[in-house]
């Protein structure tokens, strides 16, 4: 063993890059990208599916196409929701928006972002997004919260990109296209999506699943099976489902091959429920998480291989205003 | 409960120098050089500037490679080399911190960066953290450049011509450059023999 091999045994063991860290780098490129560049066909499609998946988690991307299927798991299943009620929900008109409130946080150091978005209920017109870093530099020392929006001013700015301080970042969420896929779609298009089994099957059919199997030559690519692409869309849509249209969600992946069930698993907030997990070569496990009846999607946490939450987006609310900037009380 | 999709052939995958040219007109396919290399550019950074720093560089690293892509060597196949030489550059920034927690490796034998090493070093018997707390001081001792191209050979895998390519210099300065480095290296390492230690 010469000089050389003795240094490369040299802090071989350094932590790898943790999700929020990967989240955080990647959404600081996914707005420079967004900001360069001539306005051609599809970009709108990706800065909004990038500016939902700020807001819902990560939006990744894949190269190539292909399928796999994962084993059987475990017989663990929940026994799915009690029914398809849909209580107090409230369900938007076509002129109003869909505002999400989520927060987004990861137990390694680093801040965590409070996102609010404002997204039109039929996809029409262009929605927003505003995303606030929580760190101690970015605390106004008045309060000691986050600088979060206040009133009608929120997120109604035409200003996007990244504030002066660093501290926050806004994006509008351009008009819905159907190519992006179901990923962006407004309230009133996943409205249209069946409320059975054959839910599945629509969302795996959708255009916006993009499944690699094989690695870049040298190039250590990530494998994105169909269960991790799907899931990445299932990230962004699950927090602007209907009800009818989550419940049958909640149903079909408690039933759903290759998937691993966590139950009584909680979120970052200690809300408890049932969570559905897929590995996903880029990220870790990603677990979707409901409410123990399906009735509630309550955000998603990305778990390590010894089962340790890395990062977690909490949905925190949903509910429905009448303009971008609205905040509910 | 829906039928998986029949199975299609793979697409044969864009080379590095494909997708970076295709991202000049279409930016949003950057982002699969960074799917590619995050893990590898955070790993290099996070070895010689600890995780923290590394978090931020990487994110630099990208940006900045973006804001150049123009500038990308279309021969240049695989984009690692290249994404390092921005790393490298970015890390001369904190050269002078770089090298303070070399020399404070050195001197307590516990590594400010990362800290298992200390742990596992013990582990590994004394002679195994003595070896590691001189090749620390070494690297102290070395200059800028040569510390980057014994570690964008040694701890970035990198060829000489990759090093010399992400360097931005003639393979023989990092031939020589890496001579230097290793006969510091082999001086620090003088007292000791390393594969007598390896077996401790």
């Amino acid at each position: 063993m010469n000089e050389l091999d003795e240094l490369a045994r040299v802090r071989a063991g350094v932590a790898p890059m943790s999700a929020h860290a990967r989240n955080a780098a990647r959404l600081r490129l996914a707005d420079a990208m967004a900001g360069e560049g001539p306005r051609i066909l599809h970009r709108p499609v990706e800065r909004r599916r990038l500016a939902i998946g700020l807001a819902f988690g990560v939006t990744l991307t894949a190269t190539a196409a292909g399928a796999l299927v994962l084993p059987r798991p475990g017989t663990d299943r929940p026994s799915g929701a009690a029914g398809s009620e849909s209580g107090s929900e409230q369900v938007p008109r076509p002129d109003q928006y869909v505002f999400t409130e989520t927060r987004n946080s990861s137990p390694t150091p680093g801040p965590d972002y409070h996102v609010w978005s404002w997204m039109a209920a039929d996809g029409t017109r262009p929605g927003r997004v505003r995303s606030v870093k929580e760190s101690p530099s970015c605390r106004p020392a008045s309060s000691g919260s986050p600088a979060a929006p206040s009133g009608a001013a929120a997120g109604a700015s035409t200003k996007a990109g990244w504030s002066r301080d660093g501290c926050s970042w806004e994006d509008e969420l351009p008009v819905y296209d159907p190519k992006a896929g179901l990923a962006s779609a407004p309230y009133t298009v996943l409205a249209q999506l069946p409320t059975d089994p054959s839910l599945l099957a629509a969302l795996q059919a959708d255009p916006s699943i993009r499944v690699s199997t094989s690695k870049a030559p040298g190039a250590g690519g990530p494998v994105v099976t169909r269960e991790a692409a799907l899931w990445e869309v299932l990230r962004s849509l699950a927090g602007r489902l209907p009800a009818a249209q989550r419940v049958a969600l909640f149903r079909a992946l408690s039933a759903m091959r290759g998937v691993s069930i966590h139950s009584g698993i909680a979120d970052a907030i200690g809300r408890k429920g049932v969570g559905f997990g897929v590995d996903d070569e880029r990220l870790g496990r990603v677990v979707l998480i409901f409410d123990q009846n399906g009735l509630r999607y309550l955000g998603e946490a990305i778990l390590d291989h010894d089962g340790r939450t890395q990062y977690s987006g909490t949905l925190l609310r949903t509910v429905v205003v009448d303009r971008i900037g609205q905040l509910p009380s | 409960m829906a039928e998986p999709r029949a199975a299609v052939p793979d697409a044969r995958p864009e080379t590095d120098a494909a997708i970076v040219a295709r991202s000049r007109t279409e930016p949003e396919r950057f982002g699969e050089i960074y799917d590619r290399y995050a893990d590898a550019v955070h790993r290099y950074l996070a070895r010689r500037a600890g995780p923290a720093l590394a978090d931020d560089l990487t994110a630099e690293t990208f940006l900045a490679a973006f804001r150049g892509r123009h500038g990308y060597d279309p021969q240049a196949e695989r984009a690692l080399p290249w994404l390092y030489g921005i790393a490298t550059n970015l890390l001369r920034r904190h050269a002078r911190a770089e090298r303070a927690q070399y020399r404070a490796w050195a001197r307590t034998g516990a590594d400010p960066v990362v800290a298992d090493n200390h742990a596992d070093a013990v582990a590994a018997g004394v002679t195994a953290e003595a070896t590691v707390r001189r090749l620390a001081g070494a690297l102290a001792g070395l200059t800028a450049r040569e510390r980057d191209v014994l570690l964008l050979v040694v701890w970035g895998a990198l060829t000489y011509e990759e090093t010399a390519a992400a360097l931005d210099v003639p393979v023989g300065t990092v031939r020589s450059r890496l001579n230097r480095a290793r006969r510091r290296l082999r001086d620090a390492l003088g007292g000791i023999d390393p594969s007598e230690e390896s077996q401790t």
